[in-house]
């Protein structure tokens, strides 16, 4: 069975799953990117400074799961964290493709967070500078996303922190691409990930690599 | 994403355009209507836009944004008043850098309402030809100006501002606040650091933590999570927690035991020690204590200064309230615009109704009503006509005024009452020195115990001998203890200040809370200290109101107190007026002749007999015209709203009344017996009052004595506390420990009542840090609460007595009395 809690696995949740960020995030990238309020910076670096400060803050929490994930980890929890992990990947394709939203509801638990730190993004928005934007993406990583917290707690089967931040950081690598095209061509590329086709292609790979993930053998090995 | 509002708005998400799934209900307000949203994430994300004042983003989502066009008719009228800001004497006060080719001034902005705004104004402004920089500061709403005035003039750029709907005006900050600023940024910029640093370094010790339950992280993992910890840790050592230690070296160097000297211990000593572990991978580190520590007494700090800084820069504001130009009238009646620093005593103004009143002065021309909530806390605003003074900073509402300036600058009411403010502050009261004293001996105490629980743990556990003691002075950190009192006493200043109590002396509060006795002196301060028309009496067949009108025209040209009490009748003048001084008025009104005033000399017109007065308690005079005597007039000072009330609440708080007058009249005796005070002292020479009060100081009472400030200064320095009544007071020669600014008895019992609420908040706060102190020191000389622990509970010991302090701002609690009295006044209801 192939290693599913792989760094180039993290890497493909998030360039498939970003297909659904953009309309969320896109739209700030884009007004981090094109109204850069004073002129002495590149919009370039302002949106590097974001994204840098999204995905540490992914590494951040991977860290934290992984911990914690780690803690849990045993021969019966280490089973329940992977099916668990698995399930959550399957629904993060549901969730993609649109079919089945049910995440929201993880995001609705997320929401209590982002309440409090609502209104240091506020307060960091416009970004005047990369340092800020890097600030805000820093916060910014932490918004009420099915997504991420999908691939939070899917890391944290990983068992160990620096395993799980590094699964984190190929996660937020793999919504690089998608991140930085939005800042520059938001609309045209919108419009190309938006269509059905698209999400649901998307959607359907993360549920195989979801199932791929569930640990099979394990529960063989369980029932008998 | 561009039209997914309109595209099918029942079932796109407002945010990203994605189908909404039936049956959720994700909504956000957004410019006033609710949008429906696909997920909790893009809600959020919507929310955020808007609080962050965004919303634009919305409108424009991607398109320039564009500048909204302000009143052009106003911008007109201010076209005038701009200019002014182009002369190089005006720009001399506020701009710098006047020497170069580019000037440098700072503007405060009004009507910002949030970020968005900052973007339309920094985005019109940095596109202004001759603009070399602008930024806006959100949370003090100033703004930075950079400008080639050889290219652009201010006058030009300030219209610019106003053309996209906002008002701009040179900031003149002082020194000080310049110094007070300064201080802010670089504590929150610390306290950044430190706050990034400490959680920062959690993380890595929780990693830690975790991989040591879980059995064991490969070696060279937590080699790596160790640096990390150090390379986060330092700048929050090196710079986040500087002061500290420079505190610490000065306080060294000077003697003097504070608890920068244990907490720096604690701190560099964690830190040190840490760093060896970490370069030679032998013992403990103990970054994420240290750094956690420097963060909470960095936020312990911060509150304070905010605390304390909320009520001086409740000086500073009041010094806002003044405007910077007005118009002058000339002598040939020409109107000037003219800087408000270039007022003179003596000059003429012309205010309009909304604006703001440049000086002190005394209204010469006009009726109208003025706002003087700002100094006062009353908020009804008060009707001024001829002859009644305006003040400074307060605000015009109703119609034009001319005005007379009397005073500027420094010995102007405004600038007398932030004066008298600082002065109070800087005073240490008693309690607060012994407070500072208690603490210092705490820390002396802390060091030797540190000490002592350092050796014995030597012995007992070398191992553990270095973290027992980190926690011990991290959890003994008197933080709590040195903030009790200050932050009580700011707090009660500050509110009472915004109530219309102005406390002049640090010692106040204290005093007011021990008072025993409450000393008032009679003519203005229980009474208005001017005289009113108590009743009207007809003699012949004229009514009530007719009489009314003929003495209110003939008073109509005097200025004699007496005259004031007819003007509410005030309808036609008399023609032909003849004023006998000490007598009284003769003058024509309906071409009849009357007389107003003494008897003897009204008796003259007429020549008969003198009609009987009504009683021998009053003040009467007589109206008479060349027939017969027409009626009689009985005049009497009025008394103060409230007195009673206030009178009555002070006896119920068990305070001692007494009435001290110099006056021999039967209307002390009627006063006191409408107040209800049992204890009158009535022609009493201000050497006899003050001795009176050194009597009963001597028998053990401490004493308020409350008076008008003008008559009773004297008086006033004699007795423990004072209070002069704030319209008559001259706050730039007073003596007086408090000023009731308002004029309202009442706030005297507001301000009894917060006294004893800061005494008691104070004891509280200083019970709570020694309660937790006392449990707090043995536990962590035992070695049962770790360092991290130990910062947690200094800091929530800290932030429970700030806390507490600063209840203390809430405004005072109404009187019990008010409750029961049918008599206050809506005006004074609302407040």
């Amino acid at each position: 069975m192939p290693e599913t809690l792989a760094f180039s696995t993290a890497l493909l949740i998030g360039l498939l799953g970003s297909t659904h960020c953009l309309g969320m995030c896109g739209g700030i990238a884009a007004s981090l990117g094109l109204k850069t309020p004073t002129q002495s910076f590149h919009p370039g670096l302002f949106l590097l400074a974001y994204n840098l400060g999204r995905i540490s803050s992914y590494g951040l929490a991977g860290i934290l799961m992984g911990s914690l994930g780690a803690a849990l980890i045993s021969a019966e929890g280490g089973l329940l964290l992977r099916s668990l992990a698995g399930l959550l990947l399957v629904s993060m394709g549901l969730y993609v493709s649109r079919w089945w939203t049910g995440l929201t509801r993880l995001e609705s638990l997320g929401g209590y967070v982002w309440r409090y730190l609502r209104p240091l993004a506020s307060r960091l928005m416009p970004a005047r500078n990369p340092l800020q934007a890097l600030a805000l993406g820093a916060v910014w990583g932490w918004l009420p996303c099915g997504l991420v917290y999908s691939t939070l707690l899917w890391s944290a089967a990983a068992g160990s922190p620096e395993k799980s931040a590094l699964l984190m950081l190929g996660f937020g690598l793999g919504t690089l691409p998608a991140m930085l095209i939005t800042g520059v061509l938001a609309q045209q590329m919108q419009q190309l990930l938006k269509k059905r086709l698209t999400q649901q292609l998307a959607g359907t790979t993360l549920i195989l690599l979801g199932l791929l993930t569930l640990p099979w053998q394990g529960w063989l090995q369980a029932l008998s | 994403m561009r039209n997914s509002s309109n595209v099918d708005s029942s079932l796109a998400c407002f945010h990203c355009g994605s189908p909404v799934p039936k049956g959720s209900d994700f909504t956000t307000l957004i410019q006033g209507e609710k949008r429906s949203m696909c997920c909790p994430g893009c809600q959020a994300v919507a929310e955020t836009i808007v609080s962050g004042g965004l919303d634009n983003f919305y409108r424009h989502r991607g398109d320039d944004v564009r500048s909204e066009t302000g009143d052009l008719l106003q911008l007109q009228e201010l076209t005038q008043e701009l200019a002014l800001y182009d002369r190089p004497d005006v720009q001399k006060t506020f701009v710098s850098g006047m020497e170069s080719d580019t000037y440098d001034a700072m503007l405060v902005i009004e009507g910002i309402s949030c970020a968005a705004c900052i973007w339309l104004l920094e985005n019109h402004l940095s596109r202004q030809a001759g603009v070399v920089r602008f930024s806006v500061n959100l949370s003090n709403h100033r703004a930075h100006l950079l400008w080639k005035p050889d290219e652009v003039k201010l006058s030009h750029l300030l219209a610019e501002i106003i053309q996209v709907g906002y008002k701009a005006h040179p900031y003149h900050p002082d020194k000080e606040e310049q110094l007070l600023q300064q201080e802010h940024k670089r504590s929150v910029i610390r306290l950044g650091i430190a706050g990034i640093g400490s959680m920062q370094a959690m993380m890595f010790a929780g990693a830690l933590y975790a991989a040591d339950m879980s059995g064991g992280m490969e070696d060279k993992y937590v080699l790596l999570m160790r640096w990390a910890s150090l390379v986060v840790s330092t700048p929050v050592i090196l710079y986040a927690a500087l002061p500290f230690l420079r505190n610490a070296l000065r306080d060294i160097k000077a003697r003097h035991l504070t608890m920068d000297i244990p907490v720096s211990i604690a701190i560099w000593g964690g830190y040190v020690a840490s760093v060896w572990a970490t370069a030679f991978d032998t013992g403990e580190i103990y970054f994420e204590s240290v750094t956690m520590f420097t963060f909470f007494l960095l936020i312990g700090r911060f509150m304070e200064m905010k605390a304390r800084q909320r009520t001086g820069s409740a000086g500073n504001a009041l010094m806002d309230l003044l405007p910077t130009s007005a118009t002058r009238i000339l002598a040939g009646g020409t109107e000037e615009l003219v800087p408000a620093t270039d007022l003179r005593p003596g000059d003429r103004i012309l205010i309009k109704p909304g604006h703001t009143i440049p000086a002190d002065g005394i209204i010469r021309q006009g009726v109208s009503s003025v706002d003087e909530s700002a100094l006062t806390g009353e908020y009804m605003p008060l009707s001024k006509r001829r002859g009644d003074k305006v003040v400074g900073g307060t605000i015009n509402v109703e119609s034009l005024l001319e005005v007379e300036v009397t005073t500027v600058g420094e010995k102007s009411r405004l600038s007398s009452i932030v004066r008298l403010l600082d002065r109070a502050q800087t005073e240490k009261p008693r309690i607060a020195q012994i407070a500072d004293k208690v603490a210092s001996y705490f820390v002396g105490a802390t060091l030797i115990v540190a000490i002592a629980v350092y050796t014995a743990w030597y012995f007992i556990e070398p191992a553990s001998a270095f973290w027992v003691t980190l926690a011990v002075l991290v959890v003994t950190c008197p933080c709590a203890l040195s903030l009790a009192t200050p932050t009580a006493l700011t707090a009660a200043t500050g509110t009472l200040r915004q109530a219309g109590l102005l406390i002049t002396r640090g010692h106040v509060l204290e005093s007011f809370s021990k008072a025993t006795h409450i000393l008032f002196d009679k003519t203005g301060t229980l009474t208005e200290g001017r005289l009113a028309l108590q009743e009207t009496h007809p003699l012949a067949e004229l009514s009530r109101n007719e009489l009314l009108r003929i003495a209110a025209a003939l008073e109509a040209q005097s200025e004699h107190p007496i005259a004031r009490a007819f003007k509410p009748w005030w309808e036609v003048s008399a023609d032909q007026v003849e004023m006998t001084l000490g007598q009284g008025i003769q003058g024509q009104v309906d071409g009849q002749r009357y007389r107003i005033g003494k008897p003897e000399y009204c008796q003259a017109l007429y020549q008969g007999a003198l009609p009987d007065m009504p009683d021998q308690e009053r003040q009467w005079i007589l109206l008479a015209n060349e027939t017969s005597a027409l009626g009689w007039f009985a005049l009497d000072d009025q008394i103060r709203r409230e007195a009673y009330e206030t009178l009555s609440a002070l006896q119920k708080m068990g305070l001692k009344v007494q009435m001290v007058s110099g006056d021999t009249s039967p209307a002390v005796a009627r006063t006191a017996e409408k107040l209800g005070i049992t204890e009158v002292y009535s022609g009493m020479s201000p050497e006899q009052k003050l001795e009176h009060i050194s009597q009963l100081q001597s028998q053990g009472a401490r004493v308020i004595m409350v008076g008008d400030g003008i008559n009773d200064i004297p008086v006033l320095v004699g007795a423990q506390t004072s209070v002069s009544m704030g319209a008559a007071t001259d706050l730039a020669k007073t003596n007086a420990d408090a000023v009731l600014i308002n004029n309202h008895l009442k706030t005297l019992v507001d301000g009894i009542l917060l006294s004893r609420k800061t005494e008691r908040i104070i004891k509280e706060n200083l019970g709570l840090s020694l309660a937790y102190n006392v449990i707090a020191l043995p536990a962590a000389s035992m070695g049962m609460i770790p360092p991290y622990i130990a910062s947690i509970g200094m800091t929530a010991s800290s932030l429970v007595v700030v806390g507490n302090a600063l209840r203390l701002t809430r405004r005072p609690p109404k009187a019990a009395v008010v409750r029961s009295s049918s008599l206050t006044t809506p005006a004074k209801a609302g407040t």
